[in-house]
Formats: C-alpha cells, structure tokens, sequence
C-alpha cells in the first residue's frame, strides 16, 4: 500500500491505545505457566537401548556429532549421546533401521552437572571365533543375520579373520600364492 | 537470435578462443585472464548484467591451476553468466575488475585473504581475516586443515587506521553498541552533528562454514549448517544451498516439496520483515510499535513451528525434498493466523505512521540514489527502494514461484521512508503468495529417496531472501561439496552505505545502517572450537578510546 | 509554627521517597500500552539501590566529576526541598528562588558530560545545551510574564485575579514545558540509547548512574509541581492544602505524561526546537495581547 492509500490524521497515533486495550497483557509467566511449544515441536531424543543395535547409522548422520560411537572398555562399543550437542534436527530419527530413537518435546534440559547431558548405551561386543578379538557389537551380528541368511557363516568372524578367509578361500580354488 | 546465442557471440568477440558451455540457466565460459576485463566491461555494462559475486577455488588437486568464477546475473532474462579463469599455482595473480565492476571489491579481497591470489590494479587490504593472521596461512587452500589454530599475538587495531584523509571527529558505533544486534564496527566522521565520511570493519564473527562444508561434513549434514548461517533468514541458505546440489546434480525434486519449500519461504519473509519494522521504530524510540510489531510475528513464529517442528531453524531442508508434510488441518490453521496477522498488522501500520516524529525522521534520511545503486549492484529492499527494479523470485523463478502472481514493490526515492514501505509491501504479496501455494498445494511424496550425486559438476543457485538475493555457488565432490561459496545478501549491501550515510545528521545514522536490513551473521562466515566443545570468539579490535 | 515544621519535614520526606515510585508507575503504565506486565513498581528503587552497592568507577575527567555530580544531587534535593517549604512558610519571593535554583540544576547537569572527553557524552550534551537554550529560556520567560502579570514573585492564595485568561494561557505552556523539561520521549534525545549509547551519561556507573538518575527523577517532580501550584493557586486558600492539591496533581500529571510518552516517537536535535517553538511563541503571544487588551 502506498502512502497515500494510508489516510494520515493528526491524531492517529492515538489508535495505539486501542490496539494495546484489545490485546491485553500476552506476556507469559513462564516458567510458572506452560510454554508455548506446539505439539510439532523437536526436543530431546531418546535412545531405546533395547533396540539400538550399535551400527552408527546416526553418527554418520548427525551433523553436530553429538552422537558418536566410543570405546568405553576394550573393545566394547557404546554409544554417546551428547545433548550440549545436539541440535534437535532429528535426522537420527530418520536414519536409524531399527526405530530406537524416539523425539521427545522436552527443552528443559539446563542442569549444573554436565554428566547430566550424556545418555551412553554401552553394547555388548561380538567375539571372533576364531582369534578372539572383540569387534562391532553382538545386536548388529543378529539384525544382519535376519535381514540377509547367508552371512551367518562369517557374521562372527572379525574383519581381519574374514578378510583371511576369502584370501584363502581364493588361494584354494585358483591356486598360487596370495603375496 | 535469442539471449544464450547473444552471450556466446558476446564473449567469443572478445575472447575467440573461450571454452563455453551452457547448462540449463546458466552460461560458463573459461577465459584467459588478459582479456578478463573486457569481457567484464561487455558483460556489465553492454549487456547490462548485475554482478553476483566471485569465488575462488583451489583446484590444484583436478588441474593444477587456482581458479576464480565471476558470476553475473542477467535478471531481465534469468541467466547466470559465469566467466571462469585460471591463476598460476606458484605465483597467483589475476587483473583486478573493481574499477569497471565496483560491486566486486569485496569478494575480490574474500579471495586474496582466504586462498592467495593477488590481484593486480587495484589497492589491496585485509579484509575478513583479523590483522594478525600469519601472512601465509590462507584457510581455503586444501593443503590447509579445518582446524588448524596458528599461533598468534592478538593485536588491537587503532581507530583511523584507513588512511588519514578524512576529517572530522570519529565516532564508534560498534563493535558492541546498544543499536546494532551482531558486532560489526562502523567509524563515523562527524562534524557537528553531520556524518561526513564512514569506514566499515566488519567481518568479526567469521567462522569459516565454507571450508567445513568441504572438509568436515557430508552432502546432507550441510544442510543443517547452511540453515545457521543466519538466526533470522537461515531456511533461505538451506533452500539455496539444496537447491544448488540438486541443480549440480540434476535431481528433480517433487512438486509437493517445491511447494512446501516456497510455503516456508514466505513465511520466513513475513517473521522477518516484521522482525525488522519493530526494530526500526524501536531505533525511532517508539517502542510501542516495536512491542506491538514483535506480537504479532508471534502468531508467525507459532505457524513456522508448527509446520516444521522448530520457531528457527527449522531444518526440514534435505537434498531431494523436504522432510515434513502439511496436513489439512494445518493448512487450516495457516490461513487462520494469516487472516488475524493481516488485519491487525494493517491497523499497527497505520498507527505507526500518524506518530509525527516517526514519518518525520524516516523521509528524507539516508538517501541511495539510483546510479550508485546501480553501480554497486545492491540486492533486495535496498535496490527496490532505490528504484531498481529486482527480484529473484519473479525473474530467475525457483522452487514453486513459477506458479504463483504478485507483485513486485518498488519506490524511487531511496530514502529510509522507501526501503520501509517496500518491505510493508511486501509482506502483503507475502500473504497473498502463501494463500496462493495452500491452493495450489499439488498431492504426492516429499523426498526423492534415491539419487546420485557425481562429481565435478558446477551450479549457481540464486533465492530471494528477506534481505535481498543470496547466491550459492557449488562445486560436487565425493561425498561432500568440493568448493561451496556463499554471498549473502547484506555482503553485497554494505559498501552502499558509504553512500547513504554521507552528510546524514548522526542521529539517523543508526536507522540508515538497520534500514538494509544487516544480517552480519550471514556476511562474516571464525569460532574456535577447542577440543571441549566450547566456543572460543577471535577477538580482534579491542577498542579503547583515549 | 510547629505544626508547619511537621508538615515540611513529612512533604519534603515523600518529595524524596516519591519520584522513584512513581517512575515505577509510570514503567507499568508504559507495560501495559506495550501489552506487557512490566516490572514490578518498586522496581525503580530497587534499581538505584543496585546502583549505589556497585563498586565505584572513576570516569574519564577524573575526580572532579564525582564532586560535580554530589553538587548537582544536592542542588536538585535543595530545589524541592526549597521549594515545599517556601510554599509551607508563604515566602514572599518563592517564584524568582524556584527560577534560580532549577536554572542551576540544568547548568550543572548539562555541564559535567563536557568533562568526560567521550564523545558520545559531548554529542549528548550538546544536545542537551540546545534543548535548553529553547526550553529553559521559555521556562523563565513564562515565569517572569506570571510575575509581571499577577504583579507579585511569590504565591497570591486563593486570589481570583488569576482567574484571567492571560494568566491561565501561561500556566497551560508552563505544562507543555513541564513535559520537555522531564527529559522523556520525544525529547530524551541526550540520552538516546540507540544512537548514542548513553549519550550524556555514558561514563557514569555505579553510585555516580544512581546519583544522577535520582537527580533526573527529583527534577520531574520538580517540574510538575510548579505548574501543578499555579493552577491550584485561585481555587485554594490555605498553604497547606495547596500543597497536598499540588503533590496530588503532579502525581496524576506523572501518569499521563508517561502514558503520551509511551505514544510518541524519538525526536531529532534538529527538529525539536523548532516544534517546540511552534507551541511557544504563539501561546506566548496570544497571552501577551490577551494582558494587554485587559484579559
């Protein structure tokens, strides 16, 4: 609208008690009132550790790095969730194949003790069968076995192991030597 | 003949031996850097093209050679003309355009204090790394890791350190200053109350996304950091920066996502215009209106939250869709609060305007008149105030634009009162654009589920942004983008307002510097992350005044 | 006579204790025309004394602006404190007094910002000259009509020679000038924080903020109690009620005059004297011919 459409009187600017008087005071006690978050609203997420199957598919996805698969044993992967991080984008949600993260509309996070902020699963390693060593985690070897048979053979062999496998499994079928 | 042609004889007449090649709105052309100049010449001035940005690359690791991409806008017409020249490895110097294209100057230091290369014809200053950097530490050169901390000995820089011509007393308005919401340092020369020259120094809170977004990160993760460029008009990054990957890649998203995208767009421009009303008056010390102004973008910020899950930032955006639908029952709503949002936002207008004081102090201020304008190649409500008449939306149309009317709101004065009306304007085509797209809004998916990214495939993506037109210029690699600049549209604002504060009383100084609407955060692009997690700022001017 | 002792002392202990409350008030009334709750009215005092326990900076100028700014609280006290008890004791030559020691008041405050050598306090108080070349001088003028008008420097109680319309136009600009004197929106244009960061005060903190803040807010009440007594003055006879009328109007002149300022916008050095002499010279004149044709 130009400003001619816009009709100027002297005392127009009076209008602004008018609008004040029809809105009231929208001012909200928070927090001894509800706030204002819409059922939309992107929290905190959290992680079912009944599902989670460690496979990193979040780490990968999130943009932050707020989670991040770590050793917190020898061998033994967990999984962090950092909220300080965490920008609530939920992408981990999107990602994960099994469906254990869960978005929640909680914000309300501030606490004075930073341990507070870090969610860990810790997952219980596969063993190799053969050499022993600790690799990936046990749920992972079981969700891959139901969504492809045929790797159950090797689904409990550690890469170096499986990798010797092949090389081997190569070596006796061609013949030679693998140099 | 018809436009592309017309380009192609145009630069082949100048350069005969130019390697051209033309992807759907766009015009790349790789030329020799002697005959770089002239062809800017042709281009800016004989065909009358806006400058859009430059952005170097090092490209050392595909050909050996550092690049630069001038980038020209041909609005009239809706094309990208993109001018490309190599730099020797060892010794990277390229012929300035500044004197012929005055718009380039800031993007022509970008490249010397981030990749190196000089340029020659032209006086050359630090521009957006502080004083103390190591001289030849240049952070976008491959070789040069994200996180590298140099060791420096941070140093103050003294006021008046530009040169010595200018008179009068000098007055700081920045690095904090209760007008201005982001640090940025304005040097004001005054005599009396009149401002008689203005040095800029901005660039405080750079923080180096574009070399994360190529080394850190992965297609879709930047996205999310796209979106924080800006705290006000963050979804248009996202949007520009999909938007550049999927024309790079040539993905073509669903109808229902472009539409959602536009939808969350103006709605953007809505929060955001009004955002700026309120700030304006409230510089006027009418704090009514901003209080008044600010309540009804509440009704806003609830819809954005409500259709995307976040009042800011909203982070819907991914490379082949948008990642959160619309139902009926929201559509519903959406219009509901548009309707209360118009009525009441027409009645506060008008009480703002019948304030004497206010009209007062807004007509006549900080005047850009048209040729320079013109010359500088500004963007947004600061160009349509000045009688130029550009937007991005209506004539390089992206997303769902191309199926929606509205008009675009252009003033010739060029002062303060012009740049108000437009953007009062253009929330009301706002509106209508968005009543426009709910009927329209086409049935089907939101994402494309699978697609393919291949390297080395280039693309400009221009999106009118609340502030003006904001440029992504992409560059594919594997898995990430390898080059990823972006000009933001206060970047190229901000030389203008040499021009609009001169001879200026001070007191309208700060509302002439809010009137193009500054978003610094988009402009700058450092924080130190220390291995903590915590946020470390670069603190480069320590101001003392003596 | 004692009794008029009590009631100085009780006038002159609210004239102190008041002004903070009542821009308590007036920040409510300014919450609620933003659609607001605001803070709470106490939350003026509560905000001097937060001042006064802060540590104490010596601003750029040195020690002598720290004894300025005690001279300009004390002087802005003395004024009310003269000026309720000059009424109280019916002192003949009140008016020339209240002129004298609020001239002082403006000298001093427009005064010490010079001292710092921070340019946005000289921008502020350059200002704040120009605003009170217009203002200040019209203020004295428009008394020293009055006292020419009414043929006496002091109070005539309760007399209906003042019900005459020269008179009556003179004391309606004297509210106008109340109200550009405050110091509020649109004519706070030393101060004005977002073009000048402070403007005239920005070196003080601390203790020397609250002492000047405490004196901005005794001058408000000070100048609304002058207007507020001449226009109580033909409908009242008795010194004492003249003063409860006037403190009771000067209260709700408070409240309005923050109401208007909540309305309006910031005004610009050089705009301002100009549309405030738009108001004065006319009324002035009118009333000047209006005397002189025998009204």
């Amino acid at each position: 609208m130009s400003l001619k459409d816009m009709r100027r009187s002297r005392l127009g600017f009076l209008r602004a008690l008018v609008i004040a008087g029809r809105s009231g005071r929208v001012t909200r006690r928070y927090p001894y009132e509800e706030p204002l978050v819409t059922s939309d609203f992107r929290g905190k997420i959290d992680i079912d550790e009944t599902k989670c199957i460690g496979c990193g598919a979040c780490v990968n996805a999130c943009p932050p790095n707020a989670l991040e698969l770590i050793n917190t044993r020898d061998g033994y992967i967990s999984l962090r969730y950092f909220v300080g991080r965490c920008i609530f984008c939920w992408r981990c949600i999107d990602v994960c194949p099994t469906g254990a993260i869960k978005g929640t509309r909680e914000f309300e996070l501030a606490t004075d003790d930073i341990s507070d902020l870090y969610d860990i699963i810790v997952h219980e390693p596969n063993r190799c069968r053969e050499c022993g060593k600790l690799f990936s985690t046990k749920r992972m070897g079981d969700y891959v076995v139901t969504k492809s048979p045929l790797v159950e053979n090797y689904v409990d062999l550690d890469p170096d192991c499986r990798r010797n496998r092949f090389l081997k499994a190569i070596e006796n079928r061609f013949g030679g030597r693998v140099g | 003949m018809d436009i592309i042609s017309k380009y192609i004889d145009t630069i082949k007449a100048v350069e005969p031996k130019a390697d051209i090649h033309v992807s759907d709105d766009t015009v790349y052309a790789t030329v020799s850097s002697s005959k770089l100049r002239d062809l800017a010449k042709a281009i800016y001035w004989d065909m009358n093209c806006f400058f859009r940005t430059c952005a170097g690359s090092d490209e050392r690791s595909i050909n050996g050679f550092y690049a630069l991409y001038h980038i020209f806008g041909d609005d009239n017409n809706g094309l990208n003309i993109v001018l490309k020249v190599y730099a020797d490895p060892n010794n990277p110097t390229l012929p300035s355009i500044v004197d012929i294209v005055p718009a380039a100057d800031w993007c022509e230091m970008e490249a010397r204090d981030l990749l190196g290369i000089e340029f020659s014809g032209r006086k050359q200053y630090r521009l957006i790394l502080p004083p103390y950097w190591p001289k030849d530490l240049y952070p976008l050169r491959k070789e040069v890791s994200y996180d590298v901390k140099p060791q420096v000995i941070i140093s103050s820089e003294k006021v008046g350190f530009w040169d010595k011509t200018s008179a009068g007393v000098a007055i700081p308005i920045g690095p904090y200053h209760p007008a201005l919401h982001e640090p940025e340092y304005f040097e004001l020369y005054v005599e009396g109350e009149s401002v008689v020259d203005v040095r800029y120094r901005g660039f405080h809170i750079h923080r180096g996304i574009e070399k994360l977004g190529e080394s850190k990160l992965t297609y879709q993760q930047v996205n999310f950091v796209a979106e924080r460029i800006c705290g006000i008009c963050g979804f248009e990054h996202s949007v520009c920066y999909a938007q550049a990957i999927e024309k790079a890649a040539g993905i073509e998203i669903p109808e229902r996502a472009k539409f959602i995208r536009s939808i969350v767009l103006e709605v953007e421009r809505i929060h955001s215009h009004l955002l700026w009303i309120g700030v304006a008056v409230h510089l006027l010390g009418y704090d009514t209106g901003f209080m008044h102004t600010w309540r009804i973008r509440e009704h806003v910020m609830i819809i954005a939250e409500m259709l995307t899950g976040s009042r800011k930032t909203y982070g819907i955006n991914l490379i082949g869709g948008v990642r959160k639908d619309i139902n009926e029952e929201k559509k519903q709503r959406v219009l509901d609060v548009l309707k209360i949002v118009e009525k009441e936002f027409t009645e506060l207008v008008k009480t703002m305007v019948d304030v004497p004081q206010i009209m007062k102090r807004l007509k006549g201020t900080g005047i850009l008149p048209r040729e320079d304008a013109r010359k500088l190649s500004v963007v947004g409500p600061t160009a349509r105030g000045s009688g130029l008449d550009r937007d991005v939306r209506r004539d390089l149309p992206y997303a769902a634009y191309g199926y929606v009317d509205f008009n675009v709101p252009v003033y010739d004065d060029g002062d303060n009162l012009s740049r108000f009306l437009v953007r009062v304007d253009e929330v009301y085509e706002s509106i209508s654009i968005i009543r426009q797209l709910l009927d329209q809004l086409p049935q089907g998916p939101v994402m494309i589920e699978e697609f393919d990214i291949p390297e080395g495939r280039m693309a400009v993506s221009v999106v009118e942004a609340p502030r003006g037109e904001d440029i992504h210029f992409v560059i594919t690699g594997r898995g990430k983008p390898y080059r990823w600049k972006v000009r933001a549209p206060t970047y190229q604002n901000i030389p203008a307002l040499r021009v609009m504060l001169r001879d200026q009383p001070l007191a309208d100084a700060p509302l002439t510097i809010a009137s193009i609407d500054p978003c610094f955060s988009c402009t700058d692009r450092v924080f130190i992350v220390d291995k903590n997690g915590y946020k470390k700022r670069l603190d480069p001017i320590l101001y003392r005044w003596r | 006579m004692i009794e008029y002792l009590v009631f100085s002392i009780v006038f002159i202990a609210l004239s102190l204790l008041i002004p903070p409350l009542m821009d308590g008030i007036e920040r409510k009334i300014r919450a609620r025309v933003h659609s607001r709750i605001g803070p709470p009215i106490t939350q003026t005092w509560y905000d001097l004394l937060k001042l006064f326990e802060k540590e104490l900076v010596i601003p750029e100028g040195g020690l002598h602006i720290i004894i300025l700014s005690l001279l300009y609280v004390m002087l802005a006290i003395l004024t009310i404190v003269f000026t309720v008890s000059m009424v109280l004791m019916g002192y003949h030559y009140v008016l020339i007094v209240i002129i004298t020691l609020f001239l002082f008041v403006q000298a001093i405050f427009t005064t010490i910002p010079f001292i710092t050598s921070n340019p946005f306090a000289i921008i502020g108080a350059s200002r704040e000259v120009i605003l009170a070349l217009v203002n200040e001088v019209f203020f004295v003028i428009i008394l020293g009509l009055y006292m020419y008008f009414t043929g006496s420097p002091g109070l005539l109680l309760g007399s209906t020679s003042l019900l005459r319309a020269s008179v009556i136009l003179l004391v309606i600009t004297l509210f106008v000038s109340a109200y550009v004197a405050s110091g509020r929106i649109p004519f706070d244009i030393a101060e004005a924080e977002p073009e000048l960061a402070s403007g005239a005060l920005i070196e003080f903190s601390g203790p020397i903020l609250g002492i000047f803040m405490y004196s901005n807010f005794i001058k408000r009440l000070f100048v609304k109690l002058v207007p507020s007594m001449l226009i109580l003055l033909p409908f009242i006879n008795n010194r004492l009620y003249l003063l409860i009328g006037s403190f009771v109007m000067a209260i709700i002149l408070w409240m309005l005059y923050g109401l208007i300022a909540a309305l309006l916008g910031r005004t610009r050095v050089d705009i301002a004297p100009t549309s405030i002499l738009k108001i004065y010279i006319p009324f002035i004149t009118v009333s000047i011919l209006l005397y002189l044709t025998g009204y």
